[in-house]
Order: structure tokens, then sequence, then C-alpha cells
């Protein structure tokens, strides 16, 4: 029987069908507005969502939004098929965000000693059992809001995979397809992140009780 | 919460292996039989699992962001204007 994990997976994972996209990228070849309208109601939560907890700004997030999806209209006439719709897009998106990161890197905007390192044997520490919280209490609430902030402290490729395959439910390997790496190093990333995250969960739920 | 904290104990970083697989769903059946019954019997790694698992489940609710009302008209008010007739051609 089916975990209520694996359910929700096969919801999110649930692909969109090959034709409709098919008639969807023709339309918008043909510069059919109600086209471009169905594809920015379809993909821009994703793409807001994704490219917000990539760059972590409180401005100009909408306009890499806007950019990467002035990149999508500019070529899907050159679109190839090659991929889902979807894991083009996604793409695209990922690679806005990319930009913009390596352009604060340049200004020095973000300090390198600002990003928390991966620990890969951070499994083992000895990390007390705070889902006994009761749900109720500010506490718990909080833990949401503090996951939020420290998915911003994640190496690049970690935060990218994590985003993409935890908080978007991406099947592994279309993660994989949209990063140009392998399903395993999807499934390590995103097993390191989640140590890392639940670490930092442990570590704030700690701090709170003293 | 427990204050009490588990130690690891000698075959608890071969079951952590397990860990991801596990909650995913994807364990080979014979495995997840063996993790589960290391389970009943290590206080510790049913700690490490419950809070493992809180963390996906944390992680997968921040998908219920919502995006700005506006967020859509202001692409779609932006994209036609800029590029025009015959986009990607």
């Amino acid at each position: 029987m089916p975990t209520l994990i694996e359910k929700r997976a096969a919801v999110r994972e649930r692909p969109s069908p090959a034709g409709d996209d098919a008639l969807l990228i023709r339309r918008c070849r043909a510069c059919d507005e109600a086209a471009f309208a169905e594809l920015v109601d379809r993909f821009s939560p994703f793409v807001y969502r994704v490219v917000r907890r990539m760059v972590y700004v409180e401005d100009g997030v909408e306009d890499i939004v806007q950019e990467a999806f002035i990149q999508v209209f500019r070529n899907i006439g050159r679109f190839r098929g090659d991929s889902a719709l979807s894991t083009w897009i996604y793409r695209i998106a990922i690679n806005a965000a990319r930009m913009h990161l390596r352009a604060q890197r340049v200004s020095k905007r973000i300090p390198r000693e600002a990003l928390v390192p991966i620990d890969p044997d951070g499994h083992m520490r000895h990390i007390p059992d705070w889902t006994r919280i009761p749900e109720r209490t500010l506490l718990r609430r909080d833990l949401r809001r503090t996951l939020d902030s420290a998915i911003a402290g994640l190496p690049t490729p970690y935060r990218t995979v994590y985003l993409l395959a935890e908080v978007e439910g991406l099947p592994h390997a279309e993660t994989a397809r949209v990063l140009g790496v392998r399903v395993p190093t999807v499934k390590t990333r995103l097993h390191r992140a989640r140590l890392q995250l639940r670490r930092i969960l442990a570590e704030t739920i700690e701090e709170e009780r003293i | 919460m427990t204050k009490t904290i588990h130690r690891p104990r000698g075959r608890c970083p071969e079951m952590v292996k397990f860990l991801q697989d596990y909650v995913e769903g994807t364990l080979d059946s014979d495995v997840a039989a063996r993790f589960e019954r290391h389970l009943s019997t290590c206080p510790g790694c049913v700690a490490f699992l419950n809070t493992y698992r809180e963390t996906v489940r944390i992680g997968r609710s921040l998908r219920e962001e919502e995006v700005p009302p506006d967020l859509k008209e202001r692409i779609l008010a932006t994209i036609p204007r800029r590029e025009g007739k015959g986009l990607g051609k």
C-alpha cells in the first residue's frame, strides 16, 4: 500500500500530456495571446517560487521571472522538443537565477563565509526527537519559516536540487534533466540538503528552549 | 519532546544509508523489513527517522506559497510589447 509521501509524490509527478504541450507551443509560435496566458498561468508560480528561493533578495525577483519568460518566448520557436516543455522552461528559470547569483558574487554582495557548508557526516549528530513538540505551539509554526530561511544557506548546487526535487516535487529524473546531472547526484544532494536543514531545525528548537 | 539522546549503536550508520529510500518508498522490501526490525529496537534511529521525515514534510509544504497576484499580468504586459510578433522565429 503506498505511503502518504508516495501518494503526494504521485500527484506532483503527474506529467502534462505531450500532445497538449505541442499544441500550446504551436499556438505560442503563432502569437496566440491566449496561449501566452495559458503558458504563464501554468508555469509562472513554479518559476517565481524557485527563483525567489534561489536568489533570496527582497526586490528584483519579479524582474528575473520576467526575464526568464522573455527567454521562453524569444526561444520557443527554436524549442525542438528534445525534452518536455516543463523541463525546458525550468532550465531557463534556473539559468536566469544563476546569472543573477553570478552577478551578485561579482559585486560581492553575498560574502562566501555566509554560506553554510554541507556537513556530509551531519547525520551522525545526536539530535533529539523535536517532532514530539505539540503541533500548535508557536515553535512548530515557526519551523516552516526557519526552514525557508535555512534553504538560503545551502550551497547553490544543493539548494537548486532541493528546490526542484523537494519543494516543487519534481521526480529525480526530471530534476537531473533540468540540471544536467545524473540521478544519483540528485539523490545525494537532496539527502545532504535534508540532513543539513534537519540539523538547523533542531538547533533552532534547542536555542528557543533555552 | 524527549530529553533522552540515544547514541548511535554499531549498526546505526548502516541503517542511516537506507533512510532516504525508506522515506521515499523506494527501498527494496527485504531491506525495508530489516530497517524496520532495527527501528523496533533503536529509539535513536526512530528519532532520526521522525526528524528526517518531518523535515521532508515541512520542505514540501513550502510549495504552498502564494505568488504576487499581479505577477502573471506583469509578465504578459511586458513580453508581447518587448518581443512583438513572430516570437521565436
